[in-house]
């Protein structure tokens, strides 16, 4: 496995889309580079709407991927790299995406052959002819996101053993599969994956790629100690909420509650955390509520400095179950505090008449 | 490699889907989604852990008053008092699960893999003696020895449990070491397997299918992935990853699936980014 991981962004192009300001984009692409994004691609139709188009266009890593249409490719000339869109046809012509590659100006092009999926290897031979004729910079692999991960990784090692140029990769998340099927271009040697943070616009989520090739297979990619909050202001300059519990960069994920979770990471976090929450910039949370334990109980009363017995501890259980049941949330630490307070002041008061239990309102 | 030509899903939801951090349903709530999933053709829903308590035990009680045609499954840790309250919530099949991996033995429960296995015994013959039909669960699996997690199966097979459940309990397969692992177990193991991933990496849904091609016979999933840390394999993905892939059809309504996952609070689902209302 080769020892170097490389994206294209699409995260920008959301940007665009939503036309920040260039200067929000030239953040966003200065911290996406921190993780391996090499190029950042963007459509022509958003580039076209865009204010400062001067600024874009002179960024030697943003690529603009057009139509085959004289005015998208006449209007991306400013761009140091484009990208073709392309459609393959069963006997159908090339004789279209070749003078349009001329027209671009060949070597700063890409081809994207959007329906790669249907193609066979005879197939690929035709483009990879093409690219060697008219000096294509790189093809693009486009995936519907439903092929099966073991035939897409023999056919790209196939393709990729013949490929006269770098073959790169992009495929749809509509199935969930997209961040295992990126695995499987990895492993055949493609040389870039296209994806963005969380899957935005492109469907691909870096932070998933990113890390399983990290953690997984021990590709060396330094960055990672400030993925989630790097990722997270992203997002929120995007206008995106992040689910909590997003794999890697939510903020509830190295969240625990159950009370054999609780217990376990107590002993060693290995038990149920395969990364540690400070490799992704998280924090590990203690959530107190219907599924929490005695140790869940315990831990966090020692934390407020007080040592509980374990009839304590069991009348307090019971309470935490009930409550959060009740109310449909966690216990807060307040409430937790009265539950504590009310227990004691009744063992204080049982020989001297009843106190009933009203409530505990959420504070 | 042929594909399986029987491939069961195990709901999850109103178990591992509840234990994401947080999210309580109220009885209102489990009753809806039981009925709901049953109604999609669902034919295995792990119900829940009685052994939580009283309030859980009432709830599992009028689970069974819905009269579904879903088998309900209770889970339980590896000790009568767990089986016992199973029983008297009405359960007849009971899940139990123990850890395989050394880590877990050695660091969770500070003992070793002979006690592991007496434990099994003892408890799959308890759960017996109850007339309960027995599940295994074999938690963190993907990081147990494989010929442990065999002679963890062949024990089980031996007292009379009828699956195993191979548990990605910490979400470290990828799509690969999914399949060569899993392929590896289902063809040695006595009793048919069912996989619980975890997603982790974003990988749950691509794990799962894996473990559909390399031979198991069954696989955990939860409404719109939700579960402990990043979440289950989300069943709707799951089921038209399946259709879409290989053309198997899992036999559960999917129109009917995405209108019971409207009961699940969208900001426990792993994958819902949404846009900010302005």
């Amino acid at each position: 496995m080769e020892n170097r991981l490389d994206f294209a962004d699409y995260t920008i192009d959301s940007a665009v889309a939503q036309k920040l300001s260039f200067a929000s984009i030239e953040q966003m692409c200065f911290t996406l580079q921190k993780y391996s994004a090499a190029c950042f691609d963007i459509s022509y139709n958003n580039f076209k709407r865009y204010a400062e188009k001067d600024k874009l266009c002179v960024d030697p890593k943003i690529r603009c991927w057009v139509n085959l249409s004289f005015n998208e490719i006449a209007g991306s000339e400013p761009f140091s790299q484009i990208c073709l869109r392309w459609r393959h046809k069963a006997s159908g012509s090339l004789s279209r995406l070749t003078d349009a590659i001329a027209a671009a100006g060949g070597s700063r092009v890409f081809i994207a052959i959007e329906n790669a999926w249907e193609l066979c290897e005879a197939d690929f031979s035709l483009y990879f002819d093409v690219a060697r004729r008219c000096g294509v910079k790189g093809i693009i692999y486009c995936c519907n996101g439903a092929e099966d991960f073991l035939k897409l990784y023999d056919k790209l090692s196939r393709i990729i053993k013949i490929a006269p140029c770098p073959i790169e990769f992009k495929t749809k998340n509509r199935l969930g599969l997209a961040a295992a099927q990126s695995m499987s271009a990895i492993k055949a040697g493609v040389s870039r994956i296209a994806a963005s943070v969380a899957g935005v616009h492109c469907d691909c989520p870096l932070e998933e790629v990113l890390m399983a090739a990290k953690f997984l297979w021990r590709v060396n990619i330094g960055a990672g100690e400030h993925l989630a909050g790097d990722f997270q202001r992203i997002l929120l300059t995007l206008g995106f909420d992040i689910p909590a519990k997003k794999a890697l960069i939510g903020s509830e994920v190295f969240a625990h509650e159950s009370g054999i979770h609780v217990d376990g990471i107590i002993k060693e976090t290995t038990l149920y955390e395969i990364i540690k929450p400070e490799d992704v910039g998280a924090k590990r949370k203690l959530v107190i509520g219907k599924h929490s334990g005695t140790a869940s109980i315990r831990i966090k009363f020692k934390s407020f400095g007080i040592e509980l017995s374990e009839d304590e501890l069991k009348g307090l259980l019971l309470k935490v179950h009930q409550l959060a049941q009740m109310q449909k949330d966690p216990v807060s630490d307040a409430q937790l505090n009265a539950l504590y307070q009310y227990d004691s002041a009744h063992r204080c008061l049982s020989s001297k008449g009843r106190m009933n239990y009203v409530s505990c309102k959420k504070i | 490699m042929c594909p399986v030509k029987k491939f069961d899903i195990v709901d999850t939801t109103l178990r591992d889907g509840e234990q994401s951090a947080g999210l309580v349903f109220s009885e209102k709530e489990m009753i809806a989604i039981a009925k709901a999933l049953d109604k999609t053709g669902v034919k295995w829903i792990e119900a829940g852990t009685p052994a939580m308590g009283i309030g859980e035990q009432k709830i599992m009680s009028r689970l069974f008053e819905q009269r579904l045609s879903a088998t309900l499954i209770a889970w339980n840790r590896a000790n009568k008092n767990d089986i016992l309250a199973s029983v008297n919530c009405g359960f007849s099949w009971i899940h139990i699960s123990l850890p395989v991996s050394d880590l877990h033995i050695r660091c969770k429960l500070k003992k070793d893999r002979n006690w592991v296995i007496e434990k099994l015994k003892e408890s799959i013959n308890f759960a017996r003696s109850l007339n309960c039909t027995v599940t295994v669960g074999a938690e963190d699996a993907s990081r147990a020895d494989p010929e442990f997690f065999l002679e963890y199966a062949r024990a089980a097979a031996e007292c009379g449990a009828v699956r195993i459940r191979y548990a990605d309990t910490v979400g470290c397969f990828d799509s690969f070491t999914a399949y060569t692992n899993l392929k590896y177990i289902a063809e040695k193991c006595p009793l048919p397997i069912e996989f619980h991933g975890h997603n982790d990496f974003g990988l749950a849904v691509a794990n799962t299918i894996s473990a559909y091609k390399a031979g198991v016979a069954l696989a955990s999933c939860t409404l719109l992935g939700i579960g402990e840390r990043a979440g289950n394999a989300d069943m709707q993905k799951v089921i038209e990853s399946l259709k879409a892939l290989y053309s198997f059809d899992c036999g559960i309504d999917t129109k009917k699936l995405a209108a019971v996952s409207k009961i699940i609070p969208p900001n426990f689902c792993p994958s819902a980014l949404s846009r900010r209302s302005s």
